[in-house]
Order: C-alpha cells, then sequence, then structure tokens
C-alpha cells in the first residue's frame, strides 16, 4: 500500500508542472501586466517601465519560466505584486478557509446525498421517491452563485423583517466571523464560525448532494436486486440491516468514485461561492489575483488547487481499497 | 408415519402485472418427515425455486402467496405470522442455500462475520461465541485451516468452497428443515459430487429434513428418499424415488428419464421433450402437459387430470385409461419434431 502511495504520488508531478506550464502560458498570453494597476494620467510611463524591469517582466519568457521554476522547486512562492506580502503568507491564510468550506460541503454532500439516495431505493416508484426525483433535479439545475444569492436574500435578510422567525434560522449573509468575533468565549466562537458556514457550504453543496442521491438510488436499486441480499433475508436479518449492512457498503463502492471526481467541482464552485459570500478562501485570492495580473499568487494558488485534486483522488482510490477487499494495490 | 414438519398445501404464487397474473406456483402440496430427503424435479420454469422461496415466504412484491394457501410448520401456519416471528424462522429453524455460491454470498463481509451474523441473531450470543460457532461449522463442512479461513472473503474461496460455505451458514442454527435450492448445479462433476455427500452426512448427523430441488435426475436419484415432479407451477407426480425412476405414471417424468444421457447407449441422438416449457402467463389448458405429450388425446385437451391425494400419484389420465400408454409414441414424437 505505502508503495503504491507512493508511485501515485510520483506520478503526480509531471502532471502538475504541466498544469502549472500551462497556467503560466495562458497568464502571460492575456493581455496586460500587473503595472496595469498603477496605469495613471499622473504615473510617469518611465516608472511603469521601472517596475516591469523590477519584476524581472522585461525578461524573454522563457527566462521568466525557468526563473519561476527555479525558485519554485526550493518552496519560494514568491511575493505578491500587489498585496505586497510573500504569496506564502497569503496561502496560509486563505487555504485553511477554503478547506474548511469545501470539507463542510462535501460531508453535506455525501451525508445528504447518501441517505437521500438509500429512502429513494427502499421506497422506489412511492410517493417520497417521486419528490425527492424531482425535486433532486430541481435543486441540481441551480447554479450555485444563484442559489447562494437566493440563501442570504431569504435567510439573512427577509427573515429579519418576520418576527416569528426563530433567532437561530437567520444566517449571516457573508464572512468567516462576525466582526466582534474576538470578544466571544470559546463556545460562542465556534457557533459563530458554524453560522457563518452554514450558507455558503450549502450553496456550495446542495447541488452535488442532489447528485449524490441520483447515483445513491440507482447504485443501490442495483444491490438489493443481488442473491447476496437474498441470502441475508433467508438468513433471518433485519430488514434494516440487510439494507445498513448487506447493501450499503456494496453500494458505496462507485460513489467513493465520485469523492475524486467531485473535488475539483467543488473547488470551481468554492470560486464563486467565496465571491458571493465574501468568504476569504483561495477561490476568491485567484480571481483577484487574475484581474490584477498578480503572476506569482495565481502560480501558488493554482498549484495548491491541483495538488488537492490530486491528494482526492489518491484518498477515493484508498478508500475503494478499504471498502471493497477485492481490490489489492500492489 | 410420523408426523410432518413441513406441510405445504395448496400454495399458490403468483406475480402480478397489468397483463394479469403470472401463476409460477398454481396449486402445490406436499409434506416433509423429519429426517427425509424430498427431491423436487423439473426443467427451468416450471416453479421450483418460488416454492421454495415461498416457503419462507421470501416473495418480493409483484409477487405475492394467494390467500388459501398454508405453509405448516409443525403447528404454525406461516402465512398467518407476522414479519418478525418469520424471521425467527429464516435462517433458524429453516435455513435456505442457493444455486450460485459466489452471488449469494456478500463480497464485502468475511465468510466468518456471514455465519457469525445468524448466530447472533437466533442464538443472541455475544460476537466470540458467533465467531467460535463459526469456525466450528467451517470446520464442520470440511474447510480447510477454518481458523483461518474465517477471515476469508468469499473471493478468495474456491467454487466448491464457496457453497460449503454456503452450508455452514444455513446450518449454524441447526435448523430443522433445509431448502436445497440447486446447490450442485453451478459446481463441475467432481466438486458436485462432493457437496452432495457432505450434505447427505451432515443430514444424517444432524436429523434435519431437507428438500433437495434439482432439474438433473442423477442427483435426485443420489439423494432423495421421495420425489416430486414439478410441471408448469403444480406437482404432476410424487412417489418414492425407487418407484418414480422405476415406473413413472407421468409421461413428463418419463420424457426426464429418458433424456437422460446413457454410456451403454450407441451413437444415437439424445432423446429430448419436444418443445420447452410453457409461458406461465398462460398455462395450456386442461392438461398442462398436453402440446408436449406423445399420448395425449381428446380428454387431455379438454379436462385437467386431478393429482390423487396417494402417497403414489401422477396427474395424468393414462391412470384411468392405461392402455393408451402405447410402445414407441415417444420416437414417433421424435420424428415429427425433425420433420418440422
Amino acid at each position: 500500500m505505502t508503495s503504491y502511495v507512493a508511485r501515485r504520488l510520483l506520478q503526480a508531478v509531471p502532471l502538475l508542472f504541466g498544469v502549472l506550464t500551462l497556467v503560466f502560458i495562458f497568464m502571460h498570453v492575456a493581455p496586460g501586466d500587473p503595472t496595469a494597476l498603477y496605469m495613471r494620467p499622473d504615473v510617469d510611463p518611465a516608472v511603469l517601465e521601472q517596475m516591469r524591469r523590477n519584476w524581472g517582466l522585461d525578461q524573454p519568457l522563457y527566462i521568466q519560466y525557468f526563473r519561476w521554476i527555479a525558485s519554485f522547486l526550493t518552496g519560494d512562492f514568491g511575493f505578491s505584486l500587489t498585496q505586497n506580502r510573500p504569496v506564502s503568507d497569503i496561502l496560509l491564510e486563505r487555504v485553511p478557509n477554503t478547506l474548511i468550506l469545501s470539507g463542510t460541503s462535501l460531508l453535506l454532500i455525501f451525508a445528504i446525498g447518501i441517505a437521500i439516495g438509500i429512502v429513494q431505493a427502499v421506497r422506489q416508484y412511492s410517493t417520497m421517491d417521486n419528490v425527492l426525483t424531482v425535486g433532486a433535479l430541481f435543486i441540481y439545475s441551480m447554479p450555485s452563485f444563484w442559489l447562494g444569492l437566493m440563501l442570504i436574500l431569504i435567510f439573512a435578510y427577509k427573515v429579519h423583517q418576520l418576527d416569528w422567525w426563530p433567532e437561530f434560522l437567520k444566517f449571516p449573509a457573508s464572512g468567516v466571523t462576525s466582526t466582534n468575533y474576538d470578544l466571544f468565549g470559546a463556545g460562542q466562537k465556534l457557533g459563530d464560525r458554524i453560522r457563518h458556514l452554514v450558507l455558503p457550504s450549502i450553496a456550495l453543496g446542495v447541488s452535488s448532494a442532489a447528485s449524490v442521491a441520483r447515483y445513491m438510488r440507482s447504485s443501490m436499486l442495483e444491490v438489493i436486486r443481488q442473491d447476496y441480499i437474498r441470502t441475508a433475508r433467508a438468513k433471518g436479518v433485519p430488514e434494516r440491516s440487510v439494507i445498513l449492512k448487506h447493501a450499503l457498503k456494496n453500494a458505496l463502492l462507485p460513489i467513493i468514485t465520485l469523492l475524486g471526481l467531485y473535488l475539483p467541482f467543488l473547488f470551481s464552485g468554492a470560486v464563486l461561492v467565496e465571491y458571493v459570500f465574501s468568504w476569504p478562501g483561495m477561490g476568491r485570492t485567484i480571481v483577484d489575483a487574475i484581474y490584477q495580473r498578480d503572476y506569482p499568487t495565481v502560480m501558488a494558488t493554482s498549484f495548491i488547487f491541483a495538488a488537492l485534486v490530486v491528494v482526492a483522488n489518491l484518498i477515493a482510490d484508498i478508500l475503494y481499497a478499504l471498502v471493497d477487499p477485492r481490490i489489492r494495490y500492489e | 408415519m410420523s408426523e410432518a414438519v413441513l406441510r405445504i398445501e395448496n400454495l399458490r404464487t403468483y406475480f402480478h402485472s397489468t397483463d394479469g397474473p403470472v401463476r409460477a406456483v398454481d396449486g402445490v402440496s406436499f409434506e416433509l418427515r423429519p429426517g427425509e430427503t424430498l427431491g423436487i424435479v423439473g426443467e427451468s420454469g416450471c416453479g421450483k425455486s418460488i416454492t421454495c422461496l415461498s416457503v419462507l415466504r421470501l416473495i418480493d412484491p409483484p409477487g405475492r402467496i394467494e390467500p388459501g394457501s398454508a405453509i405448516w410448520l409443525r403447528d404454525r401456519n406461516l402465512m398467518n405470522e407476522p414479519e418478525a416471528a418469520l424471521r425467527q424462522v429464516r435462517g433458524n429453524q429453516v435455513s435456505m442455500i442457493f444455486q450460485e455460491p459466489l452471488s449469494s454470498l456478500n463480497p464485502v463481509w468475511t465468510i466468518g462475520e456471514q455465519i457469525a451474523e445468524a448466530v447472533r441473531l437466533h442464538r443472541k450470543a455475544g460476537s466470540a461465541e458467533a465467531r467460535a460457532r463459526a469456525v466450528e461449522m467451517l470446520r464442520l463442512v470440511g474447510i480447510p485451516d477454518p481458523e483461518q479461513s474465517v477471515n476469508s472473503y468469499p473471493h478468495q474461496f474456491s467454487g466448491g468452497m464457496r457453497q460449503r460455505a454456503m452450508i455452514a451458514m444455513a446450518l449454524a442454527c441447526d435448523p430443522a428443515v433445509l431448502l436445497a435450492d440447486e446447490p450442485t448445479t453451478a459446481l463441475d462433476v467432481t466438486i458436485q459430487a462432493q457437496i452432495l455427500e457432505l450434505l447427505a452426512n451432515l443430514q444424517r448427523t444432524l436429523g434435519m429434513a431437507m428438500i433437495f430441488v434439482s432439474h438433473d435426475l442423477g442427483v435426485i436419484a443420489e439423494i432423495a428418499d421421495r420425489v416430486i415432479v414439478m410441471y408448469a407451477g403444480q406437482v404432476v407426480e410424487r412417489g418414492t424415488t425407487d418407484e418414480l425412476f422405476r415406473d413413472p405414471k407421468h409421461p413428463y417424468t418419463e420424457g426426464l428419464l429418458r433424456s437422460i444421457p446413457r454410456v451403454t447407449q450407441k451413437l444415437r441422438r439424445l432423446a429430448v421433450i419436444p418443445g420447452s416449457v410453457p409461458s406461465p402467463r398462460s398455462w395450456p389448458p386442461a392438461c398442462r402437459f398436453h402440446p408436449r405429450c406423445p399420448y395425449a388425446w381428446e380428454r387431455c385437451r379438454s379436462e385437467a387430470p386431478p393429482l390423487a391425494a396417494h402417497e403414489r400419484a401422477g396427474r395424468c389420465w393414462l391412470d384411468s385409461e392405461p392402455e393408451r400408454r402405447v410402445a414407441g409414441a415417444w420416437d414417433a414424437l421424435g420424428g415429427r419434431e425433425a420433420q418440422a
């Protein structure tokens, strides 16, 4: 297993390099450069020229590329051209926020998706199954940024106009913490963070949860037709554990594959949702950095995204082996 | 005659679809006495497996055991028992083994866990005790190195070992009745013989009664004390194995016996029963076998023959008009088939 993981990580190296090279090329092919921010009538073009020289942007592209690769390999992500601080500082601040948001969403996606899928399969063609099918399709068709805006409109704004609406079902519209966060006790701090997570993680996860539910339903329906389910019933196993023990573990196998597939999807969704909810994560960072042509920040953030996707797929493959004894990694 | 451990009366299992009921099992009655082996023979689609599943009341919708059917397990009619009571019967008093040992075992749980589960459920045993029982059962069915094998997964076992594991699972709670639904069909011949011997031995030592379903008359001859022959959802003949093989009453049984290949037979075309089992959606009227029967005459097409209540009986009009059983009828039928 260890050698398998090591081999997979090694295989990821050329992949990551490919991703970074492409991002580098696209960024430099796009018109404009970081000095664009300073292009104002009162700034002498000679100053801009000097800035370009200082940042090495006057060099041929391949020299810039190799310089950047060289510093990257030594673990130096460079210096943000717009925020005037090391990119590694920015990442340390932003990466955890994105991981918390995506992690919560991922949990939500699979917990809710799997639960709904099971219910639908067990009650196939019932009213509940039909309602959930239509509901899932409806939710699946909604773009996350629009859903985010609607959630804000309803749960952070409209409900404040309703006297009877319970306080704990009103949620903050933006940010990771409240402005008076530092004054809170430890328990209150955790509660505050969770309350801020609710709307963005729902906006980010709910459509994927709907599609996981679709997959889970069909996977479960496939499994409960199998002979070994009949064997379990013939053994006198109660229906509940026929489903949750004998069927579930088998039905989860194809769902684990989705884990690896959904993470990149989740990250691209995070870019939009973080914007809508002013969530200071990597998604917002990379969008801002792209607009400002902040090359080092874009490169570093892309690298982190790509690395997370590689790791997520690896985790999915390892989980697969844990659930299915027939799979062995040599 | 000792009291029957299992008595089926007028079992009718229909599958209800929009174009009418599919009468898979249509009025089957038989009884099983303690310690005996009852063979059920018939081609595919005759209702043998559905009969077994019905005994455990494991018929899923749209299938339904029709009212009026009775499944007597000693003095309880399982038709009147609630689901919770049925669960106490399944795997405990009545167990079942299936045709395909690989697909019948759950691929993601260990063999040991799958055996121990039944013990925990029915014996209220702790996990250590249940596991010990699993090891004991694996040893009993002849799995080598049971202490290790108990942790194996089904895919690590060969076909014969999987069926042994299935048997261990079924017998873990000392059932009074074992339903064996073609347990040797998917195995190759040498393994088949081993499994048959194992089942026969276990039956003797554990004193259980067994229903052995097969389409293979050779296998039935080896293991069964009494046999019922099923055709088109009905019992068409019953008797002891001896009687049935020596002197079949029903032309269908006759046909089945004729189609066993014999080594001594010189190069001759293998005898077959022409045609195939009709669709359970529309059984032929009157005698259900008449379209394939070499002796059929007007009466067979207009009037359904009854099955006498005797120990030895055949559902055929030949019983009352034996002179119509003419020699050579089968060969003439074969010729007709060949010309067609």
